[in-house]
């Protein structure tokens, strides 16, 4: 087992670093750099001044120059600076990776928590009408729109009653210490948390539905009622063991997006976190954010897939990495 | 209100060859808050580029900063449409028009305690002119290749040596001041001071937290007297629907709000929504250059074809005001009705187009010429929601003349190329949809955009040309008023594009929250002209 996790993070280096020859390709071949994101639209800018900035920010240098010192840099731990706001990469990024990762956690945390349940009363129930309104809910919750949603939410319980807070993570108002100051996040990310978690908590219940359905009709099941054991025992030594096997792959595919953040739910709510911090940076090509963000996220689901590949061997005996 | 801009102007103006102190004090002094304390929440965009009043040039950086830093004199760009006293309390110069003498204001604290004097100013342009710092700056302190001379005279007093009379100086030196022993050299790329800023102005610098808000408190030395509001915080929030949202939850004191549905706000106790005209162009741009718009009159044309106040109400919302200038009523000389308006009539627009030899003459519906159809590119940055919104009533205008039009949003990247990167005469659409302003009360700040001969319109009109040339040279208010109320008739006349109309901002703010002696004020970035001057009612 150890071997294999060894060998399998030997295998990802590479894989980062043609990761890394690719989104350097593909933001040098996109159209723009980043000192034409100083020209003001409003009133266009001194061409001089722009040229500045490009020797400023060293564009001017071929792109295999470039490149090379980027990777060098990086790998001695320095992520360079954002073009667009002259600070370290690590701490732009340091600066919201937190704020993301307790949001999309949350959200993480909460989609399995419902989503699994209502996967298997469904599953259970099959064509019950608790069935078919689970079905349903589940439909609309992946149909309608995150921005709809979120702004219905806010209408509904930051605006008519007052309940909630609609935008940011902490209140500006008050500056809370403590457990106060828990609660205060607490309460910006119910909203923000829920609007995130919709669609994942209605596919995945649908998931756990049909895998849980597929494993009631085996044998082994049938063998193990035939033995005479307790429905509930069928159900969770055998059954449930057997229909986590494709949730599970699910929710490590997933884990990358409790690190990229989300851009949609992050401008409505005004959450600060790496969505919005990406989207900038790429409309800005600030190349060293985005290659920080990039790397990130492709190290996050090289480690997503390896926890879901341990999480088979535990989930399903049969699974054995020798 | 004009009126009083212009008799400043005058004042100021005619002092100029008599060697006499002219300003008065800045502010009125007799200025005391009804009511102290309190934390104002406002938002903005996102986070800014830079806290340094030299490097933030973007809105997100701009807003903040005019709470914290200050010029010499009100007026530059981004600083209002008056030119007033701000860190100079005063200014004499000299006959021959080449010496500008500042008298600073005494006593005067930099936000850690440090007396601000004239070698920070020194400091501040000497920076500005380091090329190696790329501050955008830069051109205001040249003359052609030349930079002006700079000189300490005493602690309080700062002169400007011209090369040759620029009658433009004063906004050119409304530069956002920097204390010198906040770095530790001239350069300042990366000064820790880019991040953590030391100003004189209102409200001091406490924190920046990314993604989130900025945090300013009230600078109880500021020389216009301490702020009302103790604490100043600036939200992050994208977009005004989202900062509407955070209005109605209690999240916000205070934001421009236009472009969101504001019908929340009407007839509403908790809120006040007031507008006032900021110093924003919405125009339809020609390339004179391509034959088929080269003709004044095919210009004057597609205007009078142009439903212009459809587009306002569609488009804006109804907050602008009908273009009648190339100018925005911040500019000095603007007069209103001084130019007879394009009345919106398809049917003189169609005969003014044949009365300039466009006709359809083979029968398909599209005017043409000499055999050539009137098929204008029409390209815009497609990313930007109101030239979305006014490119296809623009569109429905012109092909009801029978003009055709091919609409050609471009992405940010393409619209620098093809737009505004400003290097080349020739241009690759035959019209663009744009948006300018912040210029301030001086004309001569459009001319660069206006009629340069690479800039967005190709315009190469040298009799225009000369006329901002005398400009920058004569000195009599009076002439100068003159001088550019003919150039404003003139642009008007040639049309080398059509300014569809002047923005207008809504803001709202909580119905506790005063802001009479602060001054509404669209021309400044942040809507008011003495943030200080802002309290909550008891």
């Amino acid at each position: 087992m150890s071997h294999y996790l060894v060998h399998r993070l030997l295998q990802a280096i590479p894989l980062l670093i043609a990761i890394s020859f690719l989104v350097f390709g593909i933001v040098e071949i996109a159209p723009g750099d980043a000192a034409q994101m100083y020209i003001d639209p409003d009133k266009g800018t001194d061409p001089e001044y722009i040229a500045q900035v490009r020797e400023s920010l060293g564009l001017n240098d071929p792109v295999y120059v470039r490149y090379v010192s980027w990777l060098t840099k990086t790998f001695e731990g320095d992520f360079g600076f954002s073009f667009r706001t002259r600070r370290p990469v690590t701490f732009e990024v340091s600066e919201r990776l937190p704020n993301t990762l307790l949001l999309g956690g949350t959200s993480l945390l909460i989609s399995v928590v419902i989503a699994l349940p209502i996967g298997i009363i469904s599953a259970l129930k099959r064509y019950s009408i608790l069935d078919y309104l689970l079905s349903t809910l589940a439909l609309v919750g992946i149909s309608v729109p995150v921005f709809w949603v979120a702004l219905l939410l806010i209408q509904a319980f930051s605006i008519q009653l007052g309940w909630l807070p609609a935008s940011g993570m902490r209140s500006v108002r008050e500056q809370y210490e403590g457990w106060a100051a828990v609660k205060d996040v607490a309460e910006h990310m119910i909203l923000p948390a829920i609007v995130l978690s919709l669609a994942q908590t209605a596919s995945w219940s649908r998931y756990q539905r049909s895998a849980l359905l597929e494993v009631l009709g085996q044998d082994y099941i049938r063998t193990a009622r035939a033995k005479g054991l307790h429905e509930f025992r069928v159900l969770t030594r055998h059954a449930l063991r057997n229909a986590l096997i494709p949730i599970v792959t699910l929710i490590g595919l997933s884990v990358p997006s409790i690190v990229t953040g989300a851009f949609i739910t992050e401008t409505i709510f005004s959450w600060p976190g790496m969505g919005r911090l990406g989207v900038d940076a790429i409309n800005g090509r600030d190349y060293p954010v985005i290659m920080a963000v990039t790397m990130l996220s492709s190290l996050v689901i090289i480690i997503g897939n390896l926890l879901a590949d341990i999480a088979y061997v535990w989930v399903d005996p049969r699974i054995r990495y020798d | 209100m004009k009126r009083t801009l212009i008799a400043v102007l005058l004042i100021v103006l005619l002092s100029l060859p008599l060697t006499s102190a002219l300003a008065q004090d800045g502010g009125d002094d007799d200025f005391a808050c009804p009511n102290t304390g309190g934390t104002l929440v406002v938002a903005y965009g996102t986070d800014p580029r830079s806290l340094s009043g030299l490097y933030g040039n973007d809105g997100n950086s701009l807003f903040i900063i005019t709470f914290m830093a200050e010029p010499l004199l009100l007026g530059g760009e981004n600083w209002g449409d008056q030119i007033e006293p701000a860190l100079a309390e005063s200014w004499d110069i000299s006959e021959d028009g080449l010496e500008y003498t500042f008298h600073l204001r005494q006593g005067v604290k930099w936000h850690d305690g440090e007396p601000f004097t004239a070698e920070d100013v020194l400091f501040t342009y000497e920076a500005v002119l380091l090329e190696e710092n790329a501050i955008d700056w830069r051109p205001n302190l040249m003359q052609g290749d030349q930079p002006m001379q700079f000189e300490v005279v005493d602690d309080h007093t700062f002169k400007v040596r011209l090369n040759e009379p620029d009658a433009t100086v004063l906004t050119a030196l409304a530069i956002p001041i920097v204390p010198k022993h906040a770095f530790t050299s001239l350069e300042m790329l990366d000064a820790p001071y880019n991040t953590s800023p030391i100003a004189t102005g209102p409200y001091k610098f406490v924190e920046w937290n990314t993604g989130e808000n900025v945090v300013l408190e009230a600078n109880q030395d500021y020389w216009r007297g301490a702020p009302c509001i103790d604490r100043l915080v600036v939200r992050f929030i994208e977009g005004a629907a989202n900062q509407a949202n955070a209005l109605l939850a209690g999240e916000l004191d205070y934001a421009r709000v236009d472009g969101a549905d504001l019908t929340p706000f009407e007839n509403n106790p908790d809120f006040v929504l007031a507008t006032a005209p900021r110093d924003l162009m919405r125009y339809v741009g020609f390339n004179v250059r391509s034959p088929k718009v080269s003709d004044p009159a095919v210009r004057r044309a597609l205007a009078v074809a142009l439903d212009r106040q459809a587009i306002i109400d569609a488009a804006a919302g109804g907050y602008g005001t009908l273009a009648d200038s190339v100018f925005t009523s911040a500019a000095f000389m603007y007069e209103p009705g001084r130019n007879a308006q394009y009345p919106y009539d398809p049917a003189l627009a169609q005969q003014m187009l044949a009365d300039a030899g466009w006709t359809d003459t083979d029968g398909d519906g599209i005017v043409d010429k000499d055999g050539e159809k009137m098929s204008l590119r029409v390209v815009y940055l497609g990313t930007w929601s109101l030239m979305q919104a006014i490119a296809p009533l623009v569109y429905d205008n012109w092909r009801s003349i029978g003009v055709d039009v091919v609409l050609d949003p471009l992405d940010e990247a393409k619209s620098y190329e093809e737009i505004y990167d400003n290097v080349s005469e020739e241009k690759p659409y035959d019209v663009m949809l744009g948006g300018w302003g912040l210029f301030g009360p001086e004309p001569d700040h459009y001319r660069n955009y206006l009629v340069s001969p690479t800039g967005f319109f190709a315009y190469d009109n040298e009799e225009v040309q000369a006329m901002f040339e005398e400009g920058r040279r004569i000195s009599d208010p009076d002439a100068r008023y003159e001088l550019y109320a003919e150039v404003d008739r003139l642009l008007w006349e040639d049309l080398p594009m059509i300014p569809l109309y002047q923005a207008v901002g809504a803001w709202v703010y909580r119905s506790d929250l005063n802001i009479d002696a602060a001054e509404l004020n669209g021309t400044f970035l942040t809507g008011l002209k003495y943030p200080g001057r802002a309290y909550f009612e008891g």
